[in-house]
C-alpha cells in the first residue's frame, strides 16, 4: 500500500559534507509524508530509478519541496538540478554478492583492493546499473558500474558481503571509439603512421632481416584544429598495442625531481607493456629548446626525455608520437633520427579533405536535398576540421533555433531538416582559424579557361608541366625546371588566370600569397611570414608559389622604398637560394610594374623567365569572348569576329566585364518584356557602347583629378 | 617505548572521564545532531579521538554519540573516513 505512495520534488545541490555518502535531504513534513524515518531507504524515480537513503533537511530549505542530492546521485538517476524526481518508500536488503566493473582500464585487483573497497561501499546502497565513484587509498579516484546485486534491487554491502570485480569493460559504453576513419582529409598521413605503428607489430622478422631497427618516433606538427590528436585517439583504439597518452603538463610536479620521474614513470610503463604506443600531446610544453628556457625544471626534462627516447639504453618496441602546433619552439636534439624520425605536416585539408571531413561531420545530420557538400568544400578554404566540424554545429543550431519555438510542453520534436541556407548562415559565424592569408589549393582553372595567349601558355606548359610528366626527356636534356618565372603585363591581361591553370594542369600544390597582406607592422613578421610560406611550400612540394602583385611586396631598393621592402628582398633572395637544393618548388609571380621589381631578383638562379603578356589581338579577343560567354542563353546571330573588331583595345578583364554587362542588359529587358530575351548582337553592341563610356569618364576624371 | 593504542590513557593522562559535570550539561547547545548509520560504520574510532567532548562511546560493534554532552560541532561527521556519521536538524527529533 504505501509502496505506491509517492511525492514529486525539485532536484536541488546537495550540500558539501554529504557528497559521496548515497544520502538524499528532503523536508520532514515529506518524510512524514511517506512515513519516513531518517536513514531510511527511498527510492528516486529520475529518468532511471535509484536507491538512496534519506535525511532531514536543514531550516534554509524549510517549507520548499526539494530534495537535496549530490552530483553522483543526480547523474546515476539521470536528472539536472531543477528538474523533478518521484520519491516512494523502498525497501533496503542486504546484499549477498555485488558484481562491479571498473570503468577504467587498469591492473588486477588484489584481496586487499577489495577488503577496502568493501569498507568504502558499506552502507551506500546501490542499485544494478548504478555508476560509482570512489576515493581510494586517499586520493585516487576510481569508477566502477555495478554490473548485478544477488538479491535485486536495492541493496548494501555489509561485512559479509561477497564483492567481485568483473574485467574491465574497455571502451564498451565509456570511451567513445574513434577509427581510422573518423579522420577524414588526412589519408596519406594516416597510412604512414599506421606504416610505421603497423608493420614493426606486424612483421618484427623482416625488421630482423634487413638489418635495421624499424622507426619508433613520429612527430605531428600543424596549426591547431588539423586533427594531430584525433590521429591519436584513432590509433589508440584501433591499435592493440598498448596506448600511453600523456598531456605535456601532466608531467610537470611541484616537487623537485618528481617530473623526470613520472616521464621515466611513463617510460617504464611503456616498455613494461610492450609493444606500447607513447603518445606526448602538446609536446612543446615538455620540450622547449634548453637554450632559450630559464628555468631549471624544464632543461632537466627535456634532458630526461631525449635520454628516455635514445639513451644508452635501447627503449625497445616502444613507439612515442608526438604533437604540436610549434615544432619551431621544440629542443632540436628532439628532431633527429632515432627520436622522432618522422616528421609529418599535418596541414589544413584541400578540397578534398574538406568534402570528406564535412560528410564525417554531417553523417548523422538531417541534411535537405539542397545541401551541395562539395560546393562548401569548394568555399570554406582555410578552414580545419575543427572549423568544420564548428560550420556543421552551427548550422545544426540554426536548423534547431528555427524549429525552437513549435517544441511543446510534451516536448514532441516536429520533422526538421538542416538546409543550405543554414549552412550559409554558419558560414557567417565561423570564422576559419588557420591564417587566411596563404592557402594551398589546386585553382579550378582550366587552360581552355583562357583565351588567347598561346605563346605564354606554350611556355608555361614546358617549363612546369614537361618536369613532371616527362622526366625522362628533361633529363635527357639536363634541363631542370626553373625556380621562378615572371609574369608581367598591363593590368587585365591575363597573369592571374594563367598562374592558376598552369597550377591546375600541372596538378601540383598551389599556394597563392597576395603581397600585401604579408607586410605587418612588427619588425621581422613580414620576413618570418615570407620564410614560413616557404617552407610550406617545401613541404608540400611539389609545389608552385603564387605571388600576385609582386611589385607591391619588393620594391626596388633604389626607389626610396621602405626598410620593410628591403628586409623583404633580401629575404627572397635567401628563399630562392634556399630552394636551390629542393626538387619541386617553383615560384610564380605576377607584376603589371616589372620596372619596379628589384633587378636582383630578376637575374638567373631567381626569376629566370620573364613572360611578357601582351592584350589580346581580335582573333584572341574574339576567343576570350567565346569563353566568357559560354554559359549565356545566346541568340543566333551573335558574330565574334565583329564583335572583336568593335572591342578595340580592351584587355581580358574589360571583355569579361563585356559579358557581364551584355547579360545585365539582357536581364533588365526580359524583366521589363516579362519573356526570356536571348543576349543578340544588338545588345552586346549597346554593352559595348556603355563600357567605352564608361573608360572614356574614368580617363576624364583621372586626367582632371 | 611503544604503547597499543587500546592501553594509552584518555587524553593521555586519566584512564577514563568517567565524572560527568551535572552543573555543565552541553547537550542542548545542539541544533544539529550526529545520526550514525551503522551499516557504514567501520568501528575504526577516528571520531572518538576526535571528538572535543568525549561525546563518543566505545561499543564493541559500533560506535554511539553520548547526546547529554554533544554539543553538535560536527567534527565527527568532518572526519568520518566512510560517511557514517551525517548530521540532521536537531528540532526534528522528539526527544
Amino acid at each position: 500500500m504505501s509502496e505506491n505512495r509517492y511525492i514529486e520534488l525539485t532536484v536541488k545541490e546537495g550540500l558539501v559534507e554529504d557528497s559521496r555518502k548515497g544520502i538524499v535531504r528532503i523536508n520532514r513534513e515529506d518524510m512524514e509524508l511517506l512515513g519516513l524515518q531518517t536513514g531510511d531507504c527511498v527510492s528516486v524515480q529520475g529518468e532511471k530509478g535509484i536507491a538512496v537513503k534519506v535525511f532531514p533537511a536543514f531550516g534554509d530549505v524549510y517549507g520548499m519541496h526539494v530534495i537535496q542530492m549530490d552530483g553522483i546521485v543526480r547523474r546515476n538517476a539521470g536528472v539536472g538540478l531543477n528538474e523533478t524526481v518521484k520519491i516512494s518508500k523502498a525497501e533496503l536488503r542486504k546484499a549477498r554478492k555485488v558484481v562491479l566493473s571498473p570503468l577504467e582500464d587498469f591492473s588486477e585487483w588484489k584481496k586487499d583492493d577489495e577488503r577496502e573497497l568493501r569498507d568504502v561501499l558499506r552502507g551506500i546502497p546501490l542499485i544494478a546499473e548504478d555508476e560509482l565513484s570512489v576515493i581510494l587509498f586517499g586520493h585516487q579516484e576510481r569508477g566502477f558500474r555495478v554490473t548485478g546485486t544477488a538479491p535485486g534491487g536495492p541493496v548494501t554491502v555489509g561485512m559479509d558481503t561477497d564483492l567481485y570485480i568483473a574485467q574491465p569493460e574497455v571502451g564498451v559504453s565509456k570511451r567513445e571509439r574513434i577509427t581510422y576513419e573518423d579522420v577524414g582529409g588526412l589519408n596519406p598521413q594516416v597510412q604512414k603512421i599506421r606504416e610505421i605503428l603497423e608493420l614493426p607489430l606486424k612483421l618484427p622478422d623482416i625488421f630482423r632481416k634487413l638489418g635495421i631497427e624499424a622507426p619508433k618516433g613520429i612527430l605531428l606538427f600543424g596549426p591547431p584544429g588539423t586533427g594531430k590528436t584525433l590521429i591519436a585517439r584513432a590509433v589508440a583504439s584501433e591499435t592493440k598495442a598498448h596506448f600511453i597518452h600523456v598531456n605535456g603538463p601532466e608531467i610537470m610536479h611541484k616537487f623537485y625531481g618528481e617530473s623526470e620521474a613520472k616521464l621515466r614513470e611513463v617510460f617504464e610503463e611503456a616498455r613494461r607493456q610492450a609493444p606500447s604506443i607513447v603518445f606526448l600531446d602538446e609536446l612543446d610544453a615538455i620540450a622547449p629548446r634548453r637554450a632559450e628556457v630559464h628555468g631549471e625544471v624544464e632543461k632537466r626534462v627535456v634532458a630526461q626525455l631525449l635520454a628516455l627516447m635514445d639513451g644508452l639504453e635501447n627503449r625497445g618496441q616502444v613507439i612515442v608520437i608526438g604533437a604540436t602546433n610549434i615544432p619551431a619552439s621544440l629542443d632540436p636534439a628532439l628532431r633527429r633520427p632515432g627520436r622522432f624520425d618522422r616528421e609529418m605536416a599535418i596541414m589544413p585539408p584541400d578540397r578534398e579533405g574538406r568534402l570528406q571531413i564535412l560528410q564525417i561531420h554531417t553523417k548523422g545530420m538531417p541534411l535537405a536535398d539542397n545541401v551541395d557538400l562539395s560546393h562548401l568544400a569548394q568555399i570554406t578554404y582555410g578552414f580545419v576540421g575543427a572549423d568544420l566540424s564548428a560550420l556543421c554545429k552551427e548550422a545544426g543550431m540554426g536548423a534547431l533555433r528555427k524549429i525552437l519555438a513549435e517544441i511543446g510542453f510534451n516536448r514532441d520534436v516536429p520533422h526538421f531538416e538542416v538546409s543550405m541556407a543554414d549552412f550559409t548562415a554558419a558560414l557567417r559565424e565561423v570564422e576559419p582559424s588557420a591564417t587566411r592569408e596563404y592557402y594551398s589549393e589546386i585553382p579550378d582553372v582550366d587552360w581552355e579557361d583562357v583565351g588567347g595567349l598561346a605563346e605564354a601558355k606554350e611556355t608555361l606548359r614546358v617549363l612546369l608541366e614537361l618536369p613532371l610528366n616527362n622526366p625522362e626527356a628533361c633529363r635527357e636534356y639536363r634541363f631542370t625546371p626553373p625556380r621562378g618565372i615572371l609574369l608581367t603585363g598591363p593590368s587585365g591581361s591575363g597573369k592571374t588566370l594563367l598562374a592558376k591553370a598552369a597550377g591546375k594542369s600541372a596538378k601540383v600544390n598551389f599556394i597563392s600569397v597576395s603581397g600585401p597582406t604579408l607586410v605587418s607592422r612588427w619588425l621581422g613578421e613580414a620576413e618570418k611570414a615570407l620564410h614560413d610560406i616557404f617552407v610550406k611550400a617545401k613541404q608540400t612540394a611539389p609545389c608552385i608559389l603564387f605571388f600576385d602583385e609582386l611589385d607591391g611586396l619588393v620594391r626596388s631598393r633604389s626607389t626610396g622604398s621602405s626598410n620593410v621592402a628591403e628586409r623583404l628582398i633580401s629575404q627572397l633572395v635567401l628563399e630562392f637560394d634556399g630552394l636551390e637544393q629542393v626538387e619541386g618548388v617553383t615560384v610564380l609571380a605576377a607584376s603589371n610594374r616589372p620596372e619596379l621589381i628589384d633587378p636582383v631578383l630578376l637575374r638567373a638562379g631567381r626569376f629566370e623567365y620573364i613572360l611578357q603578356l601582351s592584350l589580346p589581338q581580335a582573333a584572341e579577343r574574339a576567343e576570350i569572348l567565346k569563353i566568357h560567354s559560354r554559359m549565356l542563353p545566346l541568340a543566333e546571330d551573335v558574330d565574334y569576329s565583329e564583335l572583336a573588331e568593335k572591342t578595340g583595345p580592351m584587355s581580358g578583364a574589360e571583355l569579361a566585364a563585356l559579358c557581364h554587362k551584355a547579360s545585365f542588359i539582357a536581364l533588365t529587358q526580359s524583366m521589363k518584356q516579362d519573356a526570356g530575351v536571348k543576349i543578340n548582337q544588338a545588345i552586346f553592341v549597346q554593352a559595348i557602347a556603355e563600357l567605352k563610356v564608361q573608360r572614356e569618364l574614368r580617363e576624364v576624371s583621372s586626367g582632371g583629378g | 617505548m611503544s604503547v597499543p593504542v587500546k592501553e594509552v590513557p584518555f587524553a593521555g593522562t586519566v584512564p577514563s572521564p568517567k565524572t560527568e559535570n551535572e552543573g555543565m550539561i552541553t547537550g542542548n547547545w545542539r541544533t544539529r545532531r550526529p545520526v550514525l548509520d551503522a551499516d557504514k560504520c567501520t568501528n575504526c574510532l577516528i571520531c572518538w579521538i576526535s571528538c572535543p567532548d568525549s561525546s563518543v562511546n566505545q561499543n564493541a560493534d559500533v560506535v554511539s554519540f553520548n547526546l547529554k554532552y554533544c554539543k553538535g560541532c560536527g567534527i565527527c561527521n568532518e572526519v568520518c573516513p566512510v560517511g557514517a556519521i551525517s548530521l540532521a536538524p536537531e528540532l526534528d527529533f522528539e526527544d
